[in-house]
Order: C-alpha cells, then sequence, then structure tokens
C-alpha cells in the first residue's frame, strides 16, 4: 500500500467513524511521533505536538489503523465503539490482513 | 490557587491533563469555554476533568472560586480535594476490554469510565463524587469489579438515602455504558456541607461573606 492510499483509507476511516451513530468526536492518536501515515491533518492535537486522529500504519499487505474515540452518552458506550471497531473494519478491503486498535477515551455525557 | 496544579498532587503526571493545570482549566471554564482552546478540547484528559469542574460550578457558581480563595489552614477544603481527585480520577489509566469477533484490540480507558461513574452524582443533586476506583482486574472480560466512590453530600438530607440513590446512579450507569462484571458498589461519605444559604444563615452574614 503506498502512502497516498493509506492516506486516502485514514481519511475514509475517519469520515466513517464520525459518521457512526454515537461517536461524537476522534481524539489525537497518543504515541504520534511513530506514526506513519496521518489524516485530519486539522490541528486539535496535544499543544505544540498535534496528533492524528486516524492512523494507518502499513507493513507490507498488513495494515493496522488505530483510533481514539469521543462518544455520547445518549448512546450505550460499549455498543458505540463496536460500531465504530465494525466501520473500520468495513472501511478496508476485504482481503487486506488488518489489525485494529480502538479506544473509547471520553463520554460526553453533555451530549 | 497554585497548590492545585498537578504537579504538586502525588501520583499525578502533568502529561494526564496534555501539560494543562486544573487552574487552566478553571480560567477556561471561566471564560466560557472560549475562544477554543484546541489542545484542551483534543485532550481526554481535560474533557474528563472538565465535565466533572461543570458540574461542580454547576452546584454553585462562585463555589470555587469561594473555596479557592479561603486559604485552608490544616487541611485543603472539600473543594480542594475535589479538584485534586478530578485530576487523577481524568488519568486514562487501564484499557478495559471491548469483546468483538476479531483478533483487535478494543477498548475503553478507565479514565473514560471513572468520568462516567463521576458523572452519576448528576442524578442525586447536592452531591459530589469526590473520587472513584475501580478494584479488581477490569482488562480482565467478566472479571468481578467492585467500584468504591468517595462522596460528599449536602446536610439535611438522609445519608442512607443518598448513598442508596448515588449507588442506584452509578450501577445504571455501569450497566449501560460497560461491560464490566459490577459485583458491589461501596459508597463512602466522607463529608457533610453546608449550603452557602444556609452558611451565610448560620453565620449572620451574607452570601458573598458567608466564608
Amino acid at each position: 500500500m503506498s502512502e497516498k492510499q493509506a492516506e486516502e483509507l485514514a481519511a475514509a476511516i475517519e469520515a466513517a467513524l464520525l459518521g457512526t451513530p454515537g461517536v461524537a468526536a476522534l481524539f489525537p492518536v497518543a504515541g504520534s511521533l511513530t506514526l506513519l501515515v496521518e489524516a485530519g491533518a486539522q490541528a486539535i492535537g496535544v499543544r505544540d505536538e498535534p496528533g492524528p486522529r486516524v492512523v494507518v500504519r502499513t507493513d507490507g499487505d498488513a495494515v493496522e489503523v488505530e483510533a481514539a474515540l469521543g462518544v455520547s452518552a445518549g448512546h450505550a458506550a460499549a455498543e458505540t465503539v463496536r460500531r465504530a471497531h465494525a466501520a473500520i473494519r468495513a472501511a478496508l478491503p476485504a482481503a487486506t490482513p488488518v489489525r485494529a486498535i480502538v479506544t473509547l477515551v471520553h463520554v460526553d455525557v453533555a451530549g | 490557587m497554585n497548590d492545585s496544579a498537578p504537579a504538586s498532587i502525588p501520583g499525578f503526571d502533568p502529561a494526564d491533563l496534555d501539560g494543562h493545570t486544573m487552574d487552566e482549566l478553571i480560567d477556561y471554564l471561566d471564560a466560557g469555554r472560549t475562544p477554543v482552546d484546541p489542545s484542551i478540547e483534543g485532550s481526554p484528559g481535560c474533557r474528563i476533568a472538565l465535565d466533572a469542574l461543570t458540574r461542580l460550578r454547576d452546584l454553585g457558581p462562585a463555589l470555587l472560586d469561594e473555596d479557592v480563595q479561603a486559604e485552608p489552614p490544616a487541611d485543603e477544603g472539600w473543594v480542594r480535594q475535589i479538584m485534586t481527585n478530578i485530576a487523577l480520577d481524568a488519568r486514562a489509566g487501564r484499557r478495559i476490554p471491548v469483546v468483538v469477533a476479531e483478533p483487535d484490540d478494543v477498548a475503553m480507558t478507565e479514565g473514560a469510565v471513572r468520568g462516567l461513574v463521576r458523572a452519576a452524582e448528576a442524578e442525586v443533586p447536592g452531591v459530589l463524587i469526590g473520587r472513584c476506583r475501580l478494584d479488581g482486574d477490569v482488562t480482565t472480560p467478566g472479571a468481578p469489579i467492585r467500584v468504591e466512590v468517595e462522596a460528599s453530600v449536602p446536610y439535611g438530607e438522609p445519608i442512607a438515602a443518598l448513598a442508596t440513590r448515588l449507588r442506584a446512579a452509578v450501577g445504571a450507569t455501569l450497566e449501560r455504558h460497560t461491560e464490566l462484571v459490577v459485583t458491589a458498589i461501596d459508597v463512602v461519605v466522607h463529608d457533610v456541607r453546608l449550603l452557602a444559604a444556609e452558611t451565610a444563615a448560620e453565620t449572620g452574614e451574607g452570601k458573598e461573606e458567608g466564608r
């Protein structure tokens, strides 16, 4: 997978996640210094070192996707995370070896 | 208010609030969260702390300022203690797995769950959660978990009834949002406080001079 393809995939996953019922926000993924590709260029990250909102790491044909979610308390949090995970998997080509790392980091109790 | 800076809290790593301090978060709330600070709004720890600080502030608009401006003699004021605990509880903590069919790593942070538990205080007006602990191996699906919350309650209401309502609210929240197997919810009431109006009436002073 080329870097451009990885960027497009990250952008597609970000859009899929933000369209998932209950997902309120995406947060910068921790450990941004080691990241290979980042989507979401908007600087919402940590101080002087904004992190990407969806990370796609590639190793040959294998893909690792990482995302940190904020969800609305209006939906059951665990179910929202599960839906988000399914959305990531659905955004990837079926034959692609993939590992997803999805973390719910905040529940918006006002949402 | 310098004492509330995260760096001064034992066991607190400033990275937990992504470099921000509780003072900064309170100032940010004072400003109505405008202009939007991306580094605060983009930090899960800050967002969890802001949620709790907002409820604390809603309990009495001047509560934070009154307590913080006072110089506590020997022990900290209860608001200061709660703010310390808010900062500690905002830490990401352990990963609590969400079970999926694929061999992926899907989880919620302990900090997010503690934030949910803390939010249950809104179901019992006047009650504030000081500290929340999840005892047990939360990293293992199905492991029994014991929840302990420390609470501050308003004077004049039956403590047992308040504790029962808080326990029910915490239980309902965890059942709805998590897959934790909660075997017990312990509510420890560590503080009974007078409301501002009652304090003023008892001292014969106006509200502004009530402390």
